[in-house]
């Protein structure tokens, strides 16, 4: 038989006595059980000495805290502490009542932010006198400096448990809601809206003197619950609308994942995070959640509350578990509880009067006002998909477009609205899973999103006067600086991911201004931090590197772009995937850069790819296409394909103007591209048929000074050159001259472009001189910005023979006509550009050549230019012409075989 | 063994006007369900635990290095809330220590950073050099693990007094206090063998419950 637990804890401490030593000692050698309790007593003994310790500071830790000194107040005792500060119990000195001192902590005290929500609860409660609100008697600081609100000590339940409590029935429940509907319409009267309401936020406490009865809400004797008070607390978030100018902005997300509130009781436009969206109707909504948890026992979600995004995602898009479902209301209850749960603001109650007047219209066996949705609004599903850096670039980008001057608060739409014609169930379904699927990186992008836009917003949204010289508008370059400046002092440090977003919008808006110098270092510090990110944060540092290739881009940095551009679309590869959205971005990104370098087969091969996915990511008839089919006609052009690039560019406009309707600067833009590639085929008319209100739509959305109205005066000016309205062409050649310049500078190949067209128009009026100047200037600004074998340069060197030709200068001409011929290698064999310079050749009477050239030969070129360049073109003509010469001297050996010479 | 805790009845009332807090509960919360449900940023119940548990030897450590009791409340108020947030971030990887090592860390710079705020300001008691006193990390470190050991041992204390017949546990307690277990006996009138039985159960219980805390902690 094994020993007891006492005599081996004796033997074990060689207290047993020596008769039974002994006979333990065999029997625990043989006994694996107390082998094992023996190891249990060696291990409990190791501990005595700690647990003598513990058992001893616990009997000396009745010590009570340390109390603060606040003048006036004798604090009592803590009633609890949290992430802000703490909360006492104190007897107030005069007049002699308690009260209840919420005191900032020590360290909150120097964060303005919790600061600003100490005084935004004062200034709120100093509005509000109302028996269903916990006044505040004084607001005042501490011996050490610290903010202190003295206020009504409410000694009650939360709502939730008073009404479990005194296990109230869903009449006493509603009657005890609508009071605190009155209460809270109360406030919104007085312009707060609470923000933050939610039943632990609503004590309920039962008064002595029923004299205590709230105004406007019609008691019910029998509901026996006159006694209860309920008083609604903590306006740390409410906003203030009226008479605001003194109150201290209040952001409602600060902190990353942290968006004040409480997730289960936020509207879709509170958990959105964006607070300009957040008006009276969404203390409505957290009213009705409150009623539904109050009458179901449940919430109307399962809400994720660890995971702000899906928390979102759910709110925004879910419809609440019917109540039925959940607990036997009412029908009329289950409609008042789905209006005020409605996710559309305008489709809820519109105030909390009218949910309680729908209340007491309900206990009065009254008929409610409200109705149960449509069948046809039930089908509807809201399906709402975030943009983080479109919305947000788009922002500035808008702001920028419109005069780069901000007034006031912005409103940020960061959803937009689908329809969906599906049923409910599938939809919600689907919903679903698609939330289950992007859950993780949804949480990521909407801490980022709501930091970000915080970010922002607070420096856009909040004009201060004291940084702003008195003044309310502040330029968009000065918000930038101010953002840059709070940047560089470390507001986003430790937040990599999102300071890379911000530097990189930012670093994109400088560019957007034309401030190269200031973009340069925010983008390239995006980049920096993009590539610390893990690889979860990918898709920061592809955005970074594809505006910092952009700025390379635009600085005329092409290799580096090119690099650039390559990185992000690797990365972009492997995060997403080949076939991905972002992909397609990247590689029309890269075709337009590819094609701004002159390498047009590159161009084509990317653009091409991009368009095959962005026609698979987006559909056909997007923006998107729109935007690559563009590009596409572009590269077409200068490979010398024109009527493959009116094709593309007419196909661009045809979706481009249903996606983004007329009046879009890119609609503009191809509607120039169409006019100039329809100049290039001589077809005037239509010509300015598009170039007139493409430039009358490029002035009025970006401004009479954006560098595309120099495109477009350029492009007009040509079509009128060839319509004969040289006057007017010229007078917009110049216009157009002076712009670019001035925006662009006068080494820009934009204003090489406007020089080599004006030199044209030169030529036409037998102004050779200037004619060549200009088109010299234009080579020379060609040659250095694009490289010599660029589809543009080598267009100018030929215009150039033709103006030598012109002067009569014809051993001139023929040079630069073989020179100019023998660089065309890069340039495709059907570029009518190669069949132009062979005509020129033909024309040009050098002895080498003269009369060399066969009829064959001028057939073959006749024909070229024919399908490049139509039977009407000039240069067609010009070879037809050549060629009947030509054919006739072959045919009449006698006469004089000299074509002639060429007219300009 | 009788499990006899009861939350609700242990509950403070709900005086105040602000709705952050409900009073400790004596359930048995292990760390990883604190940290668990503090992801949820509005689990106010989270924050509580994670106060209840974590608060006392954060104090108890400050004091240690030179702070005041207010003080270092205001520093255990700071770590905690600091901890939750970078928590929530997801920068606590429990692969990459243990949890006491991460709050130390935290604590640690929180009361230095307190000690450099107080240091700026007129002393309130001048002999006192809070710079010269101020032990280095180490021996810090080992302040710290002393303290955590210690609270931690407390609360699997406090819980095994809920878990045991009072009159068990008051004979452990004795044990523990006075030593001999004849002397104990004698004082609470019941037999030797009863105290020997009481502190074994008591202390092996206690260890099981360290135990539990282990797994995160």
């Amino acid at each position: 038989m094994c020993p007891e637990v006492d005599e081996l804890e004796r033997w074990a401490s060689g207290e047993s006595d020596v008769a039974s030593r002994r006979g333990i000692a065999v029997h625990v050698a043989g006994c694996d059980a107390c082998s094992t309790v023996l190891r249990e007593i060696a291990e409990n003994l190791r501990l005595v000495a700690p647990v003598r310790q513990a058992l001893k500071r616990a009997a000396d830790e009745v010590v009570p805290p340390e109390l603060p000194r606040v003048d006036g107040y004798e604090p009592v005792r803590e009633l609890g502490r949290g992430g802000m500060g703490v909360v006492y119990e104190a007897r107030q000195e005069h007049p002699r009542r308690r009260v209840a001192l919420k005191i900032l902590s020590a360290a909150r005290a120097s964060d303005g932010h919790y600061e600003r929500l100490f005084i935004r609860e004062a200034q709120a409660l100093a509005r509000l006198k109302h028996p269903g609100i916990a006044a505040i008697h004084e607001a005042g600081r501490t011996a050490d400096g610290r903010s202190y609100l003295a206020m009504e000590l409410v000694e009650g339940r939360t709502l939730t448990d008073y009404c479990a409590a005194n296990a109230l029935t869903a009449r006493q429940r509603l009657h005890l809601f609508a009071r605190v509907c009155d209460a809270v319409a109360y406030a919104h009267q007085r312009g707060v809206i609470h923000r933050d309401l939610k039943p632990a936020n609503v004590l309920v406490a039962d008064r002595d003197d029923a004299a205590h009865e709230p105004d406007g809400v019609r008691n019910d004797p029998k509901a026996g619950l006159s006694r209860a008070v309920p008083k609604i607390l903590d306006f740390g978030l409410a906003r203030i609308l009226q008479g605001d100018d003194d109150a201290p902005p209040v952001s409602i997300v600060t902190e990353i994942g942290h968006v004040f509130g409480t997730v289960p009781y936020m509207s879709p436009e509170h958990v959105r995070g964006n607070a300009a969206e957040i008006d009276v109707r969404s203390d409505v909504y957290a009213l009705g959640v409150m009623l539904y948890e109050l009458l179901t026992g449940r919430l109307p979600y399962d809400v994720p509350r660890d995971r702000l995004a899906a928390a979102a995602e759910v709110i925004c898009r879910q419809a609440p578990l019917p109540p039925r479902a959940a607990a036997p209301v009412d029908a009329d209850v289950e409609t008042i509880l789905l209006k005020a749960l409605e996710k559309d603001p305008d489709r809820r109650y519109q105030s909390a009067s009218s949910l309680k007047d729908d209340v007491e219209r309900y206990l009065a066996n009254e008929p409610i006002l409200a109705r149960p949705p449509t069948l046809r609004y039930q089908l509807r599903k809201l399906v709402a998909r975030h943009r983080v850096e479109c919305a947000f670039a788009a922002a500035l980008v808008a702001l920028i477009g419109v005069g780069g001057v901000v007034s006031g608060r912005l409103a940020w739409r960061l959803a937009e609205e689908k329809a969906a014609a599906e049923s409910a169930k599938d939809a919600q379904s689907k919903l679903r899973e698609s939330a289950e699927r992007n859950e993780a990186r949804a949480t990521q992008e909407a801490l980022k999103l709501a930091t970000v836009l915080q970010f922002v917003q607070d420096m856009l949204a909040s004009p201060d006067p004291t940084r702003n010289d008195g003044r309310i508008d502040v330029t968009v370059r000065e918000i930038l600086d101010r953002t840059v400046a709070e940047l560089e002092g470390g507001s986003l440090s430790g937040l990599a991911h999102v300071e890379a977003v911000v530097r990189a919008t930012l670093g994109n808006a400088y560019r957007a201004l034309g401030d190269h110098a200031a973009a340069e270092p925010q983008l390239r510090r995006a980049v920096e931090l993009g590539r610390t990110l893990p690889a979860d944060h990918h898709k920061d540092l592809v955005f970074a590197l594809n505006k910092l290739a952009r700025l390379r881009q635009e600085r005329g940095d092409y290799a580096d772009a090119d690099a650039l551009f390559g990185e992000a679309l690797d990365l972009a590869r492997t995060a997403f995937g080949p076939e991905h959205a972002e992909v397609g971005k990247l590689l029309n990104n890269l075709g337009v850069l590819r094609w701004l370098r002159g390498d047009l087969a590159g161009a084509a091969a990317v653009s091409e790819t991009a368009l095959e996915i962005r026609l698979r990511c987006h559909g056909e008839r997007t923006s998107e296409v729109a935007t690559t089919l563009n590009n596409l006609a572009l590269i077409a052009r200068d490979r010398g394909d024109l009527r493959g690039a009116e094709a593309l560019f007419r196909r661009s406009l045809d979706i481009d103007r249903t996606a983004r309707g007329e009046r879009h600067p890119n609609v503009a833009k191809t509607m120039t591209n169409l006019a100039a590639t329809l100049a290039d085929l001589e077809r005037a008319d239509e010509a300015i048929a598009l170039a007139e209100p493409a430039l009358a739509t490029t002035r009025d959305l970006l401004g009479p000074r954006h560098p595309d109205v120099g495109t477009c005066l350029n492009n007009l000016a040509r079509a009128l050159a060839l319509a004969g309205e040289t006057s007017r062409a010229d007078a917009l050649f110049a216009e157009a001259l002076d712009l670019v310049r001035r925006e662009c500078g006068n080494d820009h190949p934009s204003y090489a472009l406007v020089l080599s067209h004006r030199a044209s128009l030169l030529l036409s009026l037998g102004n050779t001189a200037e004619a060549r100047s200009a088109q010299q200037e234009a080579l020379g600004i060609r040659r250095d910005r694009l490289g010599d074998a660029h589809p543009h340069t080598l267009h100018s060197r030929y215009l150039l023979a033709r103006i030598a030709s012109a002067e009569g200068d014809t051993d001139r001409a023929a040079a630069l006509v073989e020179e100019t011929l023998a660089a065309t290698d890069g340039l495709p064999e059907t570029h009518w550009l190669r069949s132009a310079l062979k005509l020129e050749r033909t024309l040009t009477p050098v002895p080498a050549t003269a009369g060399g050239t066969a009829p064959a030969e001028l057939l073959r070129i006749h024909e070229a230019l024919e399908r490049a360049l139509g039977p009407a073109h000039s240069l067609t003509r010009r070879a037809a012409e050549a060629h009947r010469r030509v054919r006739e001297a072959a045919s009449n050996p006698h006469s004089d075989s000299e074509p002639a010479p060429a007219s300009p | 063994m009788r499990y006899n805790a009861d939350g609700d009845a242990l509950r403070r009332p709900l005086l105040s006007p602000t709705a952050f807090f409900e009073g400790p509960t004596l359930d048995w919360i292990t760390t990883s369900t604190i940290l668990h449900d503090l992801r949820d940023a509005s689990n106010d119940a989270a924050w509580r635990r994670l106060t209840d548990r974590f608060r006392r030897p954060i104090i108890a450590f400050a004091i240690r290095l030179g702070l005041s009791a207010a003080d270092a409340e205001d520093a255990a108020q700071e770590t905690l809330t600091a901890f939750a947030e970078s928590f929530r971030r997801g920068a606590y990887d429990p692969a990459r220590g243990r949890l006491s090592r991460w709050l130390f860390g935290i604590a640690y710079h929180q009361i230095l950073r307190e000690r450099r705020c107080r240091a700026q300001q007129p002393p309130d008691r001048p002999e006192t050099s809070f710079w010269n006193n101020l032990p280095d990390e180490r021996e810090a470190s080992r302040c710290w693990d002393a303290e955590w050991e210690q609270a931690l041992l407390e609360d699997c204390l406090a819980r095994a007094r809920l878990e045991f017949e009072p009159e068990t546990f008051r004979a452990f307690e004795c044990a523990m206090r006075v030593g001999g277990a004849d002397d104990v006996a004698r004082q609470l009138g019941i037999p030797v063998k009863a105290v020997y039985n009481a502190k074994h159960r008591v202390l092996k219980r206690v260890r099981e419950l360290r135990a539990e805390l282990e797994e995160v902690v």
